[in-house]
């Protein structure tokens, strides 16, 4: 019931906040909504979105911080997930029963780990007997700070407290930790939020960093999907971190210190990079003071600097075929921009006419004419949307039929798309569509918090969600035509496909 | 420096703090106002006069109504040689059209108004739900009581539905998760029960659109679905709207089927599974679990959510957070409404942990009854369940759908109400009691996904070790039966010696070799691909071929068991399964087999009559060193089709294969088919047209010695 799964591959955060990429009401929906949002603004500049929808005595939390794996240069890949995981691990006062002592045992953790790791690296593998004796100490002084340990007390508190839903998701663009409580205990919440990320211990680091690669080998290296997305990502950009894989990649899991993660904390954790979205049954008059109160206590700090590296222009195609002992999967990525460009809507009505339902485009060529294919799709924002992404297209083969038929079809697919316009009926239908989702979009205070926070801190302003609807109802025929002959060119793709041993 | 900066800033938060909130030091310090009160909405309950029961739930929040219909039905109650046939039904129910509409014409109508109808099976339910804009009700109901009503069931959607389902048979050995479950399901209620059973590309095959309407005809009435409505309506309008669409629905037989069957008896051992391209092994253990009529089931949901149910749970502290073992460790004894659930722990650990991860979750199982929770851990259990409670009524769907599902499960409509006292109620001594009674770590059916060359220890460590099989059976052979009689041998040999002439001509013992080229065009989702072949046979067992595309030119050269392939001027020499692959094609290959049809080691078995294209053509069944295929030959001894289990040479999936032949011309004599089609699971895949045949060409040896690489 309250399973903590995580996510990593930023496409699920797309399916998971799915209204999120989908659009809005019209203009005096957006008014009455407004009038029961109150924005808030820290001094430090945490920035707070409180909703009143007092439908159910119940209130959930929203934290979404402005940094995910594209922050990550090589050597720290998957940082930005282990500190989500580190950041349920407590406090200088929850989770422990001495910090004082604790505090000093873990000291001693870092410099075991510090010896042993240079032992490991050193030239020529390190010395057998000496690496054993450091493994000992290493083990030793873990066993000494944990010791001090009050297991998994953050957790346990919100979990006794009636919190459901505690969890926390990892993508190329951000990090979120969220659950809900019964709406007479916003307090709990303003007390344990503030001080996980005013005074976090980053305590049993190395076991948890055990945890997160056995999630590599469970969701990456165990799954044959898993396994050709982190090749088609790491070949489809040639210089932007999108194509680091958010868990991480094995050699780095197996190398950054507690201290690589708290740096990385201190640099991005900062108020100014947070936004805060608490949507449900509460009064933001009555809360207003209280979050003052709790979250004044974060330290202001810079915003971290812009991302450097910019995707250079693609001069090529590039190619991928994966053998595995599996069966066939098929995936084509072309070059987009951001979602903050002004075609972002255009490009959610190509793949909306491309792939939403069974009167899609690719549903109807693929699976139901042609019977190639069981499942054919089309989505905007991999892995992230906050810089230029992909569009993905990913289809899996019907047995008997292989990648290259289903390949065949989809570029099909794309070739109508650049030469015809579209119908009259395809395009009504991406235009009422994208109003009612923004409606179904608004059902709860999960879904309605998820997505203020996302849009306020991809955009600056959670408004956007509703304009983003405004946006599609303008686009046109021609807009599509010209921006699918733009995109969909060989040198801008990217083709990746499972093999099986037959075909190698 | 960091801690000094953070004392100053939290200095000066205090300084500036809002008078209205005291500081905490601690949680412990906060007190809460009370839950504001709530009135939970009851739903509105109407039975029309032919049974179907309707719940009505107001909410106008947002411009939507939602009507969601649970039908008493399964696919528990599907005969088991066509596993599949209920969950096909449904699919098929929603994309297959009604009497009134086409599928397709559904599909348009539904997208131009956003709005959603969708159906799917359970094992002891089925459900069929729709979504719309409030304005859109009275139209997309009656649509949607069409669905419920009558479904036309098209034909080609039952196709599109059944290479889904065979997708899905083919796939399902590639997530190591899912087949973790699904075997573990098997071992605990035995594979052969409706809960555990697979689809196989046989059952699949089996099912026809005469059985979905069978099915739906027996299930699918008025009395038998519970209808409930939430969202922006008006009540009595909306029971107008559902008297006009369902209210003419006839009544029909009360459903009676039994609870599904499943194996009482623990089937306790060690079961491995080799899973090579993995890091993880993937271990779960289990034995049979509860139901919801047990009235220890609120002890059980304590101990469940001291084991394994949360982050404070045993499990997630020790084999998790303590030991770093795996990222999701799991451990409840689970629960069914109409058959027991499934006591289930697992994990996924690094291959060389395997052993201590097992010793571990065995640990945490004998711990629960050994040591049972503490008062610490029972209150935090306990609290846990009773703080979270409102989230059980936080929107009106989730209001109405448990009270469906109360009513359709035979609980009492305040279960939920009594769920909080009842949880209130157990003792300590209540779950030491229950863990003793429901956890048997002597029964455990204890599943081991992985590589065991690289586990830490053996997996016998901890007992025999059975290894179960889970290769996905190949599609069933959908040839004739041809029943073998003496006279049906006599006239077998006779027909084949018939073939053997119009083929070989009236010196066909003489043919030592045959070449032919021939022009293949591939056919790929609508697209075509041509290529030019030559082939050049030496029998028995020597085979050459050349292709060539607008890829290149491969050279596949088979010598009894020997093999290579030049491609781009590299040569590979051929694994031994793909030679022998090669070799049962090559004995089923129709000019071998009329050479060697006087060979004592061939058997020929005459059948029926059948049509091949409207020509008239007897079957003939011929075995030839255990390659099996099955011939139609026509009155002059032409061969006009062949089928076997083989592969498709696109993607080298197994399918059944036939193979047309027409446009026979007489050459020297012989008669010789111009034209072979060939089509795998009834889809066309390749063309080949003759181009040129030699019997007995000059045969240079050096064609088939390996060049040096």
């Amino acid at each position: 019931m309250r399973e903590r799964t995580r996510i990593h591959y930023p496409w699920l955060v797309l399916l998971a906040l799915g209204a999120l990429t989908a659009p809005a009401l019209e203009a005096q929906d957006l008014a009455s909504f407004e009038k029961r949002l109150t924005q808030h603004r820290l001094d430090n500049g945490l920035t707070f979105l409180i909703y009143e929808r007092p439908t159910a005595p119940v209130v959930s939390f929203f934290t979404h911080v402005n940094v995910g794996a594209a922050q990550e240069v090589p050597g720290i890949t998957g940082l930005a997930h282990m500190f989500e995981h580190m950041a349920f691990k407590g406090t200088t006062t929850i989770g422990t029963t001495d910090w004082e002592a604790e505090k000093k045992a873990l000291a001693k953790v870092d410099e075991a780990y510090h010896a042993l790791y240079r032992e490991r690296t050193r030239l020529g593998g390190g010395d057998p007997e000496t690496l054993a004796r450091l493994e000992e100490e290493f083990k030793k002084a873990q066993e000494e700070a944990d010791a001090f340990i009050k297991p998994n007390e953050f957790g346990e508190i919100i979990d006794r407290e009636g919190g459901v839903g505690l969890n926390a998701g990892t993508g190329s663009d951000q990090t979120v930790y969220f659950y809900s409580l019964p709406a007479n205990k916003v307090e709990l919440w303003a007390y344990l939020e503030s001080e996980r990320f005013l005074d976090p211990v980053l305590r049993e680091f190395y076991k948890e960093r055990d945890v997160v690669m056995e999630e590599r080998r469970l969701r990456t290296e165990s799954q044959p999907i898993g396994r050709l997305i982190e090749q088609f990502v790491a070949t489809a950009f040639l210089a932007h971190p999108y194509k680091q894989p958010v868990i991480g990649y094995m050699s780095d899991l197996e190398s950054f210190s507690r201290e690589d993660a708290e740096a990385f904390y201190r640099v991005h954790y900062v108020p100014a990079n947070m936004v805060i979205a608490i949507v449900g049954d509460v009064r933001a008059s009555d809360i207003i003071p209280m979050l003052e109160k709790y979250f004044s206590r974060l330290p202001a700090g810079p915003t971290p600097p812009p991302l450097r590296t910019v995707e250079p222009p693609s001069l090529a195609e590039k190619l991928i075929r994966m053998p595995d002992p599996s069966q066939p999967i098929y995936l084509e990525g072309y070059h987009r921009p951001a979602a903050t460009h002004p075609d972002n809507a255009v490009y959610e009505a190509i793949a909306e006419v491309l792939s939403t339902g069974r009167t899609s485009r690719l549903y109807r060529s693929l699976v139901r004419d042609k019977k190639i294919a069981a499942q054919a799709a089309a989505f905007n924002g991999f892995p992230g949307d906050k810089y230029p992404n992909l569009l993905l297209f990913f289809a899996v083969p019907a047995p008997g039929h292989s990648n290259e038929e289903v390949q065949a079809a989809i570029r099909e697919e794309i070739e109508k798309l650049k030469n015809e316009p579209i119908t009259d009926d395809e395009l009504k239908m991406v235009k009422t569509r994208a109003k009612a989702e923004l409606i179904r979009g608004l059902g709860s205070n999960t879904g309605i918090a998820s997505q203020l926070a996302e849009y306020q801190t991809l955009f600056g302003d959670w408004r956007e969600l509703f304009r983003e609807v405004e946006r599609i109802e303008k686009v046109t025929k021609e807009d599509i035509m010209r921006v699918a002959q733009a995109t969909f060119v060989p040198t801008n793709r990217t083709v990746a496909m499972i093999v099986t041993k037959d075909e190698q | 420096m960091y801690t000094s900066r953070r004392f100053v800033a939290i200095l000066l938060a205090v300084a500036l703090a809002a008078p209205a909130v005291a500081q905490v030091k601690s949680y412990q310090e906060i007190t809460y106002p009370p839950l504001p009160a709530f009135n939970i909405p009851k739903p509105q309950v109407v039975t029309l006069k032919n049974g179907l029961t309707v719940y009505m739930l107001q909410d106008r929040e947002l411009p939507l109504v939602q009507i969601s219909a649970r039908i008493r039905t399964g696919s528990n109650y599907e005969p088991a040689d066509k596993t599949g046939l209920a969950r096909l039904m449904a699919a098929v129910q929603r994309t297959g059209g009604t009497a009134r509409m086409s599928g397709d014409a559904i599909d348009d109508f539904l997208a131009v108004r956003a709005a959603s109808i969708e159906t799917g099976m359970g094992g002891d339910s089925a459900f069929a739900n729709m979504d719309c804009l409030k304005g859109d009700v009275p139209e997309v109901l009656r649509v949607f009581a069409d669905i419920l009503r009558t479904p036309a069931f098209a034909d080609d959607k039952l196709q599109i539905a059944k290479v889904q389902a065979r997708t899905a048979v083919a796939r399902r050995n590639d997530n190591v998760n899912a087949i973790t479950g699904r075997e573990l399901q098997r071992l605990v209620y035995g594979e052969d029960s409706p809960l555990a059973r697979n689809e196989e590309y046989a059952t699949i095959a089996a099912i026809t659109r005469d059985d979905l309407l069978a099915f739906h005809r027996k299930y699918y009435h008025p009395n038998n679905v519970y209808l409930g409505v939430v969202g922006d309506f008006e009540p009595r309008a909306m029971l107008r709207l559902l008297e006009q669409v369902f209210g003419d629905w006839p009544r029909g037989p009360r459903f009676a089927e039994p609870p599904a069957a499943y194996r009482k008896a623990p089937r306790p051992g060690v079961f491995y599974i080799e899973k090579t391209d993995v890091t993880q092994a993937n271990i779960a253990m289990g034995h049979l679990g509860i139901e919801m009529s047990n009235p220890d089931f609120f002890a059980v949901q304590v101990l469940n959510e001291v084991l394994g149910g949360s982050f404070a749970s045993r499990m997630f502290s020790n084999i998790r957070s303590k030991k770093g073992l795996a990222y999701n460790v799991y451990g409840a004894v689970g629960a069914g409404y109409t058959t027991p659930g499934i006591l289930r722990a697992g994990m996924q650990t690094k291959l060389d942990k395997m052993g201590e991860a097992v010793e571990a979750l065995r640990e945490e199982l004998k711990g629960i009854i050994a040591n049972p929770p503490t008062p610490e851990e029972l209150a935090r259990a306990k609290e846990s369940i009773l703080n979270s409670f409102v989230f059980n009524y936080d929107s009106s769907a989730k209001i109405l759908r448990q009270q469906i599902l109360y009513a359709y499960y035979g609980l009492p409509a305040n279960f939920l109400e009594t769920y909080r006292n009842n949880i209130e109620k157990v003792t300590a001594a209540d779950v030491a009691r229950v863990a003793k009674a429901y956890v048997r770590p002597d029964q455990l059916s204890l599943l081991v996904v992985g590589d065991a060359s690289k586990f830490d220890r053996p997996l016998s460590t901890f007992g025999p070790v059975t290894t179960l099989d889970i290769t996905i059976p190949p599609p069933p052979d959908t040839t004739a039966k041809v029943e073998k009689t003496e006279q049906a041998a006599d006239a077998g040999r006779a027909l084949l010696a018939r073939a053997a002439r119009a083929l070989g001509g009236p010196d066909a013992a003489k043919v030592r070799a045959i070449s032919s080229s021939a022009t293949m065009t591939i056919s790929m989702g609508g697209q075509s691909m041509s290529m030019k072949s030559s082939d050049l046979i030496v029998f028995p067992n020597r085979v050459r071929q050349v292709v060539s595309s607008p890829m290149g030119e491969q050279v596949v050269v088979i010598d009894g068991s020997e093999g290579f392939m030049v491609m781009g001027g590299q040569v590979r020499p051929l694994p031994a399964s793909m030679v022998e692959q090669q070799q049962s094609e090559l004995k089923r290959d129709l000019r071998v087999l009329v050479w060697s049809h006087a060979d004592p080691e061939m058997e020929a078995v005459a059948g029926g009559e059948d049509l091949v294209d409207g020509h008239p053509c007897t079957i003939l069944q011929v075995t030839y060193r255990k390659a099996v295929s099955q011939l139609c030959v026509a009155a002059n001894g032409t061969v006009l089709r062949q089928s076997y289990q083989g592969t498709n040479p696109l993607t080298g999936a197994p399918g059944q294969v036939e193979l047309r032949m027409s446009d026979y011309r007489e050459l020297d004599g012989r008669q010789v088919p111009f034209r072979q089609v060939m089509l795998v699971d009834g889809q066309e895949v390749m063309t080949s047209t003759l181009e040129s045949w030699q019997v007995n060409p000059p045969v240079d040896e050096a064609l088939f010695a390996k060049p040096a690489a």
